[in-house]
């Protein structure tokens, strides 16, 4: 316990994000980190403080995220705002669509110049898919394999328009990451994936796009929209983004793209030299690329914030919890039953439940880790204290020991073995479950990972994955030999 | 000095094991309660030590009737011990004299507990041991320690010996016999042989059922039973010694 605290005072000496700094976000993809990083730097040479919080997630996190105010300015698409953020108004006009946002407190930037429009791609050569130049053509073809991504799927602009526009029907409908897609792609376990225009894989791969022939996909002009209250985007700031306006066609987006995607170039780096070049902003690449020590123990620090926060505070329910589970038996089906049931929920879909109650960050990822820590620490205060043979409880009572002292002087040490080892459990599940946190912007072991995925990067893939070994190892070990300061010599084999 | 007053008791929502049963335990004299397993000798010292209660009737220490309110109290003037001895293993045999006594709003010094070792006869080398480094008749000597730190007034042992091998019995009976006498207590005892019965009773219980069949000294017992249930259960146990 005195550890726990130890260690969680040294964590909270290290600040994780400025507090009145102008927060950028930006989606899960490449184009959309670039353009963050871009406002990011422009803003900073501006004399603005900024935070970047790269890579939250779907546009949906961004939205939500951006009316909670938990950031301030995102880059998003005028189709994306149009035709699914605000798609049930059906407003056939942009400027009814900037009026909306006006009257929501947000407001947009002038576009920056390029159109980065949904299409669907296939491998030229694909046999099955020989004769295909426009997406009609496909309403021909049986038992076609498509690839999308579940944003894609769902979105109103995407696949149920698709299929209401061009009466497309699936063989077989996979729901997958848009980086992991392009793998599919090539290795021809689909057959036609959906594109953003300016990726830099449709060059590189040499894919072609089929013809949007009847007019489906609007104009994706890439905006920055960011929410007036707090004033944190003052007039300053909007000029000094709206330099960006009109300098980045689809060409140099996508060559942009590439030297993230293909040449693995940091996107801090391929903003500094960008605006640099082209806008005479900053210092080019000044800014440089951190290194990769203090890259992992900034991951290992927001890692180990993330497990010990939400442990100590699942201990100090769930012990409590678990000794009135053992005392009074219809509380205890009770506390085991609902602990239980929250463990059965996908870590995933609990950390997404969690952004309309506790907003992104490390909030709804301490609070996901914490409610999966209860279990196993119920379970095994309980499992300790019900294996006290009953002759020592009556010894105990007839003795004259009030309950607290009961607890404290013999039945939670009898118990410490069990209760520590719930503790090593939850522990353990936490250093693994904490990488989804980076899911939902709670940093840690998660964000290499995911960016890995992203880049298709297998170093950087395991610059988040070895860590988070070696960290459950580490637990692991650390509780054992805890083991023998807290279990009583008396109980030890 | 204990008395049952027309007591009712039942386990959960079993039949009645005691339905208006009375008697008394008298002061400064040794109690035997003895009978088939099953017959409630047991749950009378249950009643006393309020692990049990009561659905009706009363059960009364000296004056006092034990209740809710009046058990804390009652508890500090009785020692208990049982088969298990219930020593509390993380604690080592002075922390268990240390706790028990502490709980009985006392403190107990090395030189208190050096006097218990010699009462029951534990090798003083042993107090600083755990439970589990001491054998069978070592532990329950611990437990009679710990049964009478704070000086109760009177004993409950429910089957004290009843986990010893014979040998080992017959050296903590001694024991525990010359220290009753020494101590000059008060003592209910639970076991189920006859034997051991004769050597600590000043007067015999013999139950069945949840009813006293025959009470009174061993050798009424043995020469005048009251019925065919006690003439059974005397000559069943009559094998060796007694």
């Amino acid at each position: 316990m005195r550890l726990l605290l130890l260690v969680l005072l040294v964590l909270s000496a290290f600040p994780l994000a400025a507090d009145e700094a102008v927060r950028v976000g930006s989606k899960k993809f490449t184009e959309n980190i670039l353009l963050g990083e871009m406002a990011r730097q422009i803003g900073t040479a501006a004399g603005y403080n900024m935070a970047y919080r790269a890579e939250l997630g779907g546009t949906r996190v961004l939205w939500n995220a951006l009316l909670a105010g938990e950031i301030d300015i995102y880059p998003e698409y005028t189709g994306t705002l149009q035709y699914e953020i605000l798609a049930q108004k059906r407003y056939s006009d942009f400027g009814q669509v900037r009026e909306h946002l006006e009257e929501l407190g947000l407001g947009i930037t002038k576009t920056l110049g390029f159109n980065n429009t949904y299409a669907l791609g296939i491998l030229p050569a694909n046999p099955r898919l020989k004769n295909c130049g426009t997406i009609s053509d496909l309403s021909e073809i049986k038992g076609l394999r498509f690839g999308f991504s579940n944003e894609f799927l769902k979105r109103a602009d995407g696949w149920p328009a698709l299929q209401k526009t061009y009466g497309l029907r699936a063989g077989r409908i996979r729901g997958m990451d848009h980086d992991l897609a392009y793998r599919a792609l090539i290795n021809g376990d689909i057959d036609v994936m959906e594109l953003y225009s300016t990726d830099a894989e449709i060059s590189y791969y040499r894919l072609k796009t089929l013809v949007d022939d009847r007019g489906l996909f609007p104009e994706y002009q890439a905006v920055f929209v960011y929410n007036k209250a707090g004033g944190r985007i003052d007039p300053g700031l909007r000029e000094a983004l709206n330099r960006l306006a009109g300098r980045i066609d689809a060409e140099i987006m996508s060559r942009l793209n590439a030297r993230v995607k293909i040449e693995k170039k940091s996107p801090q780096s391929v903003a500094a030299s960008f605006l640099k070049a082209r806008l005479g902003i900053g210092e080019g690449e000044a800014a440089q690329d951190s290194g990769l020590l203090r890259e992992i123990g900034q991951r290992t620090r927001e890692h180990l914030f993330l497990v010990a926060v939400s442990l100590l505070a699942a201990i100090l329910v769930a012990l409590p919890l678990g000794i009135v589970a053992a005392f009074h038996k219809k509380t205890g089906r009770l506390i085991l039953s609902v602990t239980g049931m929250l463990q059965t929920i996908p870590s995933l879909a609990l950390l997404v439940l969690m952004i309309p109650l506790a907003g992104i960050g490390e909030g709804p990822a301490l609070i996901a880790l914490f409610l999966y820590s209860l279990l196993p620490i119920v379970r095994g205060t309980h499992a300790g204290l019900i294996s006290i043979p009953s002759a020592i409880r009556e010894s105990a009572i007839v003795l004259g020991l009030t309950l607290p002292w009961q607890l404290r002087f013999v039945y939670l040490p009898m118990a410490a073995r069990s209760i520590l080892s719930g503790i090593k459990t939850a522990a353990v599940i936490n250093v693994g479950t904490a990488t989804l946190g980076a899911l939902i912007g709670a940093g840690g072991y998660g964000q290499p990972i995911l960016t890995g995925i992203r880049l298709d990067d297998t170093a950087l893939i395991l610059q988040g994955a070895i860590p988070a070994a070696l960290l459950a190892f580490l637990i692991q070990a650390l509780f054992d030999l805890l083991e023998n300061f807290i279990v009583p010599r008396g109980l030890r084999k | 000095m204990i008395r049952f007053d027309k007591v009712t008791f039942a386990y959960n929502d079993e039949e009645p094991l005691l339905r208006d049963f009375s008697c008394r335990f008298k002061a400064g004299q040794c109690s035997v309660l003895i009978g088939p397993s099953g017959c409630g000798k047991s749950t009378l010292i249950r009643l006393v030590t309020g692990l049990e209660q009561a659905s009706a009737g009363l059960v009364f220490f000296q004056d006092e009737a034990v209740t809710a309110a009046t058990i804390g109290h009652i508890r500090r003037r009785l020692g208990y011990v049982i088969q298990e001895g219930g020593l509390f293993p993380n604690l080592t045999v002075l922390q268990n004299i240390g706790l028990a006594a502490r709980a009985r709003g006392g403190e107990a010094g090395l030189e208190d507990v050096r006097r218990l070792a010699a009462l029951t006869h534990l090798n003083e080398a042993l107090l600083d041991r755990y439970p589990r480094e001491l054998s069978g008749g070592q532990r329950q000597r611990v437990s009679l320690m710990r049964a009478l730190t704070g000086k109760p007034e009177v004993l409950m042992l429910d089957e004290p010996l009843g986990a010893l091998d014979p040998m080992i019995r017959a050296g903590v009976q001694q024991t525990l016999k010359e220290l009753i006498g020494a101590l000059g207590l008060t003592v209910v005892m639970v076991t189920h042989d006859l034997a051991e019965a004769a050597l600590f009773a000043d007067e015999i219980f013999l139950m069945h059922k949840g009813a006293i069949v025959q009470q009174g000294p061993v050798g009424q017992l043995l020469h005048q039973p009251a019925n065919e249930f006690v003439r059974r259960f005397v000559n069943s146990q009559r094998g060796v010694g007694a």
